[in-house]
């Protein structure tokens, strides 16, 4: 098995985050006992989301602990041997125009409770109105930040002096598709930007490649998602770029009729 | 973790062990050194104060009762507890109809907000680090890991295809990882 491959699927992060069926869960458990590599990296993650974990940590009320182990005793799980007997006082006798004057106190008290608790209903209603059209402008917020930090970066990285923008267009089979290459001949670094990429089969992932004096070179695996530049090989000198489907973890050289996107320096 | 075990008086197994073998002083460690991070997440889940201390107490009832079932060749113990504590948050949200999405918003960490008495000493370090992780990749593991989102439910909230979700969850803690690497926090 090509572990590199089965590591990149990003089964193994669903598993930690506890997204897996049943039967990806044997699957992932089989796995980890079988490759040390898989093992390594599924501890990797799982530390990582732990620590993420700390940033939110909030200290409880100091009494909290002393309710759970109440809450222990009181259900007997603290102490099993323990027999907890409830003493029963025994009723008096009392005056029955004592009972009906509480009786009536009791009817007055409940009627304005009622009354009260309706008040309280309906400002608890509005309260939830109006956190739902908060809840709203900040999801619009959160979608429109998201969008600018695209930009900033993309802007960054065109600014940068020697930087180069080839654009990938789709080939005869694909016409549609569409991706940008940023490159820096002096730092020789390359970004990708895609723009469309058709959804990925199963099992395949998209490869870039720089054309090197006639021969393709690989350039690194393509994160379709990825919304952002994403970094890929450098190179100090190309004449084209271009886009290609291979099997997962990609391949050593390009399957040419299977590509998707070209472009020309 | 070291900002967490690092203090502790006994080592995570150690502590498991005592915890199951019924003795008190370790399950009063084990609430000492996880219940801020577990009355963290809860908190995010839940939207008031008194319903996440409850939930915390009956976390910490369920991880008493059912410490025996606590296998440590399936994770941390930590992880074994947050399953719990997020899930008894998610139930008594769906009980109150009031899962709290509003905090999205408060789960990004950006600069210099929210430095208060509030915030744990703990979890300092790796706030700094976060401040350096996108939003895009915050709210990922947010509604996958911290709120206990399905992918399905996250992809709707986050109004971006299935496959997406699952590759950028990917990259996010891939991100985090290098982050954390960088800055040696959290191991």
């Amino acid at each position: 098995m090509d572990v590199k491959a089965y590591i990149s699927t990003g089964i193994l992060e669903t598993y930690v985050m506890g997204h897996c069926s049943p039967d990806q869960i044997r699957e992932v458990e089989e796995f980890i006992s079988l490759h040390p590599e898989i093992k390594d990296e599924v501890a990797s993650i799982r530390l990582a989301l732990e620590s993420y974990a700390m940033a939110f940590s909030k200290t409880p009320p100091a009494d909290l602990k002393d309710k759970i182990w109440s809450a222990l005793d009181g259900e007997g799980l603290a102490h099993p041997s323990k027999v907890i007997s409830i003493n029963r006082p025994q009723a008096k006798q009392s005056n029955n125009w004592l009972v009906a004057a509480s009786l009536v106190l009791f009817a007055i008290a409940a009627s304005m409770n009622f009354f009260l608790y309706s008040k309280w209903k309906s400002a608890e209603r509005k309260i939830a109105e109006i956190e739902i059209e908060k809840e709203y402008f900040a999801s619009q917020l959160e979608v429109q930040n998201t969008s600018l930090a695209v930009i900033q970066e993309e802007l960054a990285v065109m600014q940068l002096p020697g930087t180069k923008m080839i654009v990938m267009k789709g080939t005869e089979s694909h016409p549609g598709a569409l991706a940008t290459i940023f490159w820096n001949t002096e730092s020789k670094d390359v970004f990708l930007k895609v723009k469309n990429l058709p959804e990925i089969p199963q099992g395949k992932q998209y490869q870039l490649w720089a054309i090197v004096d006639g021969a393709p070179v690989n350039a690194g695996l393509v994160a379709i998602e990825e919304q952002l530049l994403q970094k890929m090989e450098q190179f100090s000198s190309a004449q084209a770029f271009a886009i290609t489907l291979e099997p997962l973890g990609g391949s050593s050289s390009p399957t040419l009729e299977k590509m998707y996107v070209i472009g020309n320096i | 973790m070291n900002h967490i075990r690092g203090k502790a008086k006994y080592s995570e197994s150690e502590l498991v062990n005592l915890v199951q073998s019924g003795n008190r002083d370790a399950f009063n460690a084990l609430y000492d050194n996880y219940s801020p991070a577990l009355f963290g997440i809860i908190s995010r889940i839940v939207s008031s104060e008194d319903t996440a201390q409850d939930v915390l107490q009956d976390t910490f009832v369920k991880i008493w009762k059912n410490i025996e079932r606590y296998d440590n060749s399936k994770g941390t113990i930590f992880t074994w507890m947050l399953n719990i504590a997020r899930n008894g948050a998610i139930d008594s949200t769906r009980s109150k109809h009031e899962r709290n999405k509003i905090r999205d918003t408060d789960l990004i960490v950006s600069i210099p907000e929210e430095q208060g008495s509030e915030m744990n000493v703990d979890s300092m370090g790796i706030r700094e680090v976060l401040v350096t992780l996108k939003p895009e990749y915050q709210l990922i593991i947010n509604y996958l890991y911290i709120k206990g989102y399905t992918q399905e439910e996250a992809a709707g909230e986050l109004n971006i295809p299935l496959g997406t979700v699952k590759t950028r969850a990917r990259t996010a803690i891939l991100r985090l990882r290098e982050l954390l690497k960088e800055k040696q926090v959290g191991r």
